[in-house]
This record gives structure tokens, C-alpha cells and sequence, in this order.
């Protein structure tokens, strides 16, 4: 028996009293703590899923909503852009890289994604099994699809139109999984992989004599969710343009909206090959660009250079998540707010259990003292009071914090957009816990002092 | 010829008061190992400070207190509240265990207050020569009057001080556990060696002393 396991002993003589500090404590803890475990997971996967990306180009709108579509797969796309205009900037001297990714489809809420191999290096994708797709409707899919599809190598699937799983299914083409990626911690294990001529394919884009393709309609519109614009295309056109650089493709469809196909102007078409093929690559449509610059000065003229000058938008990821967690931040610090007044609640209650019981208990410090306890050992009793209850009550809601939103991951399973998991520490949890700890020890300092005053004789006496 | 080795409680010139009146004025006082001394007198005399003072709870204007040699009116306060709970054991008026914690607890808590490995086996052997074994891991709230008082007698013994004190001890005992209590503690005091001081009212623990201080009488 010493002074802690007595400090123990006295808490459970009111288990009630004790209990309900501890639950308020946990509760403010908890609540804290679970706004800054979810900041942090989206800070990381943010920072994680943006890649080091510089720029998104795309069609004009909301930039946030070009980065959110195009980079974090959380967000309905602006639209498409031409190849051909995309292919100005790819080409631009300040570029280091411009990958090309043509959306629209998606298969059980799953975004299929048709792109290049350098994509998949920019997350460091590595194939647990099989190979990454290198023909037409073969396609690679990642560790959160597999799971949640059950698919293996060899599995066949038709994909749906848009991303939201209504639209209709691309039942004539369907794809063949070639290769599952490992997990990778990035939206790479949420999407599915394959080519942009996989994805023009689909779409009818690259099918020749497509049926799809009208050679007599000029700027049809077309319907997004029932029919999508084919730019039509043969796939040597497209490929040669996009062996220029690494980027390459063309997509179409659009996304939401209904849109206007472009081109097509297909009057004119007279049969000539390398005219139409020339022709129908210039049409060819993808969604955005994803650029690296070549230089750090690129970032101050770029961006700006695209929007000024030509017909489609670029948007810093940086900029807009920056901006994006400003306006979350607004909502988690009223959150926060809230929390810690539960907090200063039970740091309060705290203080007005222990300063009743030290009421109760004179006559135990009294006589502590006669049994040769110091002045700092009764000091210390109840600042161990106060400390357990503490600690307590943040173990408590550390562990409801962390094991809520494990389980909220379990539940909400893998085609979320950021991925939830108990098992992690945000670094802010630290300055949480140290706080709490604090408030633990101030709560407790007044009815501790007291302790520490306790007049001996004249307690004796008067019991 | 009293040995000074053998001299439990020495007290030279002791003056002590609340104003410029002095409230207790003692000479010289010596109480041996295994000594009994009752402390009397009415109320208001002094016997309670009288008592605090021999504690180290309260230190006198003039004089000393030398407890096994030890002059612990020269003693620091936190040095004073080690040397109490090594040397000194309290029994008081009222039964004041610590009601968090089980009667064996009681006495291992002041074991290690007395800065002592706490010894279980060396508790329950004392638990069960004061016939309260049995009510080792009771909470001391259900514990009788004379069984609680019995406890409260173990934990001022168990880390072999050179002097109990007791304050009133029997006062809240019927005839039986009064006699029952004051039996034990001299038989206690014969065996462990500890000087025995009882403040109290009580005729039938005058009666049972060796010695009898009356502050009243300062005799």
C-alpha cells in the first residue's frame, strides 16, 4: 500500500462521483481527439494522393472541384478538354511531365481511370499480381477494388457511365482485369487502370466504322448520361501524338452535363485516312493533365499562362487544399470549440469532486500526518487524485476516438474517398494529451494545496 | 540509575502557550522503555496539547523533547513528520482509520510511512494476536467499536515505535473493550518495548498505568 494505491482506494470510495468525472472527461477528450485523427487522415491522404502533382489542368469551372475530380477521384469532373489544346502545354518548356487522365466511367462506385504507366509510378503502384494493362479493355485494378469486387486476374466486367453508378453500362465492351495493384495507401487502391485508347474505346472513340461516330452530324449535342460524344479516333493517330510525351490521350465524354461534341465536323470526311485520323486525333478529349513543373519559376507563371490564354483552366493542388482546409477548419474549430468546453466542464467537475472530498477526508489527512506522512506526500494524495481521473479519462477517450473511427472505417468499407483508421496517432493528439494533462494537475492544485495546509491540531481537535 | 539508552521520552523545561500566558509548564519529565504513564487533569489543562507537543505536532516556546534521544524540537518539520512516523504511534480518540482501505492495509500503509518494507505476514501475525485476523481485508466501516479500536492499536504498533500515544483511547469503549483494549496495548508494550503515554479521563486507565501526570496538579 502506498500513497498512489490509497489515492486509487479513495476514488473508488465514490465510484459513482468518479465514474461520472471520468465520462465527462472522456467524452471532451474523445471528441477532440476524433477531429484531430479525421484532420489528420485527410491532411495525410491529401498530401499522399497530391504527389507531388503541381498543377491540374482541365476544363474551365471551379478549380477546386478540377483538383478534387482530378487528382483526389472525390469529385464530379469540370469536363472535358481537346487533346490538341492539352498538347500545347505538355509541350511547354516549363513542363517536366504532363500525365493525361481520361475519366467519366466507373464500375460499383469505383472510378476507372484511363491514363499512362506513369500514373501508376507517380504512387508507386506495384502489381501484386499479373501485369499493367497494354491493350485495348485490359485493365489493372487496385487493392481496395479487388477487395470490395472480389475480382481476380482473368475477371471480365462491363463499366458503367458516370461516377455515381447510375448511369448505363458500357454492356459491349467489356473489361478484362490483367493486374491487381498492392496496397498502396492512395487513391490508386481505389481506382481501376487502363488505357486511354481503353477508355475511347468504350466510348466508341477508337472502334472503326463506330456506329457511334456520325460522320454526317456536326456539333451534335449529346446527352451525358444516356450518350457521350465520341471524338472518334484511330488509336496509331492518338498514339503518335501521345508518344510526343508521356502524356498522351484523348478522351471524351462528358460528365454530368450534357455537352456539345466538338468537332466532328465530319462533312468533310472523304475517306482519306490520314486525314480523318489526323482529324479525329485533334478531337480526341481527355479530362485533365496532371503537370510537374521543370522549374520552381514555372509556379508563378503557369498557372496563370493557361488560364489567360487559352480555353482551359489550371489549378494549383496546393492553393486549393490549402483553401479547402480553411473552410473545413472554420467548421472542425467550432467543433473543436464545443469539445473543449465538455472539456473545461470536466476539468471544472474535477476540481469539485476533489475539493468536496478533501472536505471529507480532513480528518484522514490529520491523521496521515501522525502516521508520518509529509506535507508535500499529502500534496501529492490528491494530485494523484486528480491525475487518475485524468488520465482516465483521456485513456478512455482515446481509445473511443481511435476504436469509433476504426469502426467507422470497418463500416463505411473501402470505397470511401480517404480511407479511416484508428491506427494512427495524429502528432497534434501529443499537445492533447499534454493539455489535458495540465488542466488534470491545475484542477487539482487548490484542494492538493489545501491538502498540503492541513492544520493537524486543530483537525484533531476538532474531530 | 536510569540508563539513557533505555530512556523513551526525556522532557527539560518544557514551556508551551496559545498567548503570553503560559498553558503548560513542565520541568522535567522521563518516561523508560515499556513504561506506562497517564497523562490527567481537567479540561482545558493542556493534556491534548500536551500531547501534540510530544508529537512534534506543535513545538514549545521553551524546553525541550528528546524522543529516543532525539531532540525533536530541533527537528525540521518534514524531518520531524519521518521521525514520527518511525519512532511514534498514535492512538486516538476516535478510531480514525483510514475508511478507504482494509484494516490490513491500515497497518501496511504505516509501515511504509514509517519509510519500512511493508510486511504482511508481520500485520496479519499482529491482526490475529489482537483476535481481529479474521477482518484483515474489512473495510474498517463494518468493523464493531472494539474490534475498529483494536486495529487502530495494531497500526500504531506495527513499525515498532519507542512511543505510543494514546489520546483517549477507551473513551469511546464500553467497560469490557476498554479493559480488553487497555490489556492488549500494555501487553504489546511489554513486548515490542514501547513507552506507553495515555491522555485520558479515564479512572479505569489511571488505575492500570505505572505512572500518572497530572497537568492539573503538575505532580
Amino acid at each position: 500500500m502506498n500513497l498512489l494505491q490509497l489515492s486509487m482506494a479513495n476514488l473508488l470510495l465514490s465510484p459513482l462521483s468518479t465514474a461520472v468525472n471520468i465520462l465527462l472527461l472522456s467524452l471532451g477528450t474523445g471528441s477532440i481527439a476524433i477531429l484531430l485523427i479525421a484532420t489528420h487522415l485527410l491532411s495525410a491522404a491529401l498530401i499522399r494522393d497530391a504527389a507531388d502533382i503541381d498543377l491540374v489542368v482541365g476544363a474551365k469551372g471551379s478549380p477546386l472541384q478540377l483538383v478534387l475530380s482530378g487528382l483526389y477521384h472525390a469529385d464530379i469532373p469540370t469536363g472535358n478538354i481537346r487533346l490538341s489544346d492539352a498538347k500545347t502545354w505538355t509541350e511547354h518548356p516549363m513542363v517536366e511531365s504532363a500525365i493525361p487522365l481520361a475519366l467519366g466511367d466507373s464500375h460499383q462506385g469505383f472510378r476507372i481511370v484511363g491514363t499512362n504507366e506513369d500514373y501508376v509510378d507517380i504512387y508507386d503502384g506495384q502489381l501484386a499480381e499479373g501485369k499493367l494493362p497494354s491493350n485495348p479493355l485490359e485493365i489493372a485494378i487496385g487493392s481496395s477494388v479487388s477487395k470490395a469486387t472480389g475480382f481476380s486476374l482473368g475477371a471480365t466486367f462491363a463499366s458503367q457511365h458516370g461516377l455515381d453508378g447510375a448511369g448505363h453500362a458500357h454492356e459491349e465492351d467489356s473489361y478484362t482485369v490483367v493486374g491487381i495493384f498492392e496496397a498502396s495507401d492512395t487513391v490508386l487502391d481505389r481506382l481501376l487502370i487502363t488505357t486511354l485508347e481503353s477508355v475511347w474505346l468504350v466510348h466508341g472513340e477508337s472502334r472503326p466504322n463506330s456506329e457511334t461516330y456520325d460522320t454526317t452530324q456536326t456539333n451534335r449535342p449529346h446527352d451525358h448520361e444516356d450518350v457521350h460524344a465520341h471524338a472518334d479516333a484511330e488509336a496509331e493517330a492518338s498514339e503518335a501524338m501521345l508518344d510526343d510525351h508521356d502524356e498522351g490521350g484523348h478522351a471524351e465524354h462528358q460528365h454530368e452535363d450534357q455537352h456539345q461534341h466538338e468537332d466532328e465536323s465530319s462533312s468533310e470526311y472523304d475517306g482519306d485516312q490520314e486525314k480523318q485520323a489526323t482529324l479525329h486525333a485533334e478531337a480526341q478529349e481527355i479530362t485533365v493533365l496532371l503537370v510537374k513543373y521543370a522549374t520552381p519559376i514555372a509556379a508563378i507563371t503557369l498557372p496563370r499562362k493557361i488560364n489567360d490564354e487559352s480555353a482551359l483552366q489550371a489549378a494549383s493542388p496546393a492553393y486549393e487544399i490549402t483553401r479547402l482546409l480553411q473552410v473545413i477548419g472554420i467548421g472542425i474549430g467550432w467543433l473543436q470549440a464545443f469539445a473543449s468546453i465538455l472539456v473545461a466542464s470536466a476539468v471544472l467537475s474535477i476540481f469539485a469532486a476533489l475539493y468536496a472530498s478533501l472536505k471529507a477526508r480532513r480528518n484522514d489527512l490529520a491523521v496521515l500526518r501522525c502516521l508520518g506522512a509529509t506535507r508535500s506526500e499529502l500534496f501529492m494524495l490528491l494530485l494523484y487524485e486528480g491525475l487518475i481521473l485524468t488520465t482516465a479519462g483521456i485513456v478512455f477517450g482515446l481509445i473511443a476516438a481511435h476504436g469509433g473511427i476504426e469502426l467507422a472505417g470497418i463500416a463505411l468499407g473501402d470505397a470511401q474517398n480517404f480511407p479511416l483508421t484508428g491506427f494512427v496517432w495524429a502528432p497534434t493528439e501529443f499537445l492533447l494529451v499534454g493539455g489535458l494533462l495540465a488542466a488534470g494537475i491545475l484542477s487539482s492544485l487548490i484542494p492538493s494545496w489545501q491538502a498540503f495546509s492541513t492544520d493537524v491540531p486543530r483537525t484533531l481537535a476538532l474531530s | 540509575m536510569s540508563d539513557a539508552s533505555n530512556i523513551a521520552l526525556k522532557i527539560r523545561g518544557l514551556e508551551f502557550g496559545y498567548s503570553k500566558e503560559p498553558l503548560l509548564e513542565i520541568d522535567e519529565l522521563q518516561i523508560q522503555k515499556g513504561e506506562h504513564l497517564a497523562v490527567i487533569g481537567p479540561s482545558g489543562c493542556g493534556k491534548t496539547t500536551f500531547m501534540h507537543l510530544v508529537s512534534g505536532l506543535i513545538r514549545p516556546q521553551v524546553g525541550t523533547i528528546e524522543i529516543q534521544g532525539c531532540n525533536i524540537t530541533r527537528l525540521k518539520e518534514w524531518e520531524m513528520d519521518r521521525f514520527r512516523g518511525r519512532s511514534i504511534g498514535v492512538v486516538f480518540q476516535r478510531l480514525h482509520l483510514l475508511s478507504a482501505i482494509s484494516v490490513l492495509n491500515n497497518l501496511l500503509l504505516a509501515q511504509r510511512l514509517a519509510r519500512m518494507t511493508p510486511d504482511k505476514k508481520k500485520a496479519m501475525k499482529l491482526l490475529d494476536r489482537l483476535g481481529i485476523a479474521a477482518q484483515a481485508h474489512s473495510q474498517p466501516a463494518i468493523l464493531s467499536q472494539g474490534q475498529a479500536q483494536r486495529a487502530a492499536i495494531a497500526r500504531a504498533v506495527i513499525h515498532n515505535p519507542s512511543l505510543v500515544i494514546g489520546d483517549e483511547p477507551t473513551s469511546a469503549l464500553d467497560n469490557a473493550s476498554a479493559a480488553d483494549a487497555i490489556q492488549l496495548i500494555k501487553e504489546l508494550s511489554e513486548s515490542v518495548g514501547f513507552a506507553l503515554l495515555i491522555v485520558t479521563h479515564d479512572e479505569r486507565v489511571r488505575g492500570s498505568m505505572d505512572r500518572v501526570l497530572d497537568l492539573g496538579g503538575q505532580t
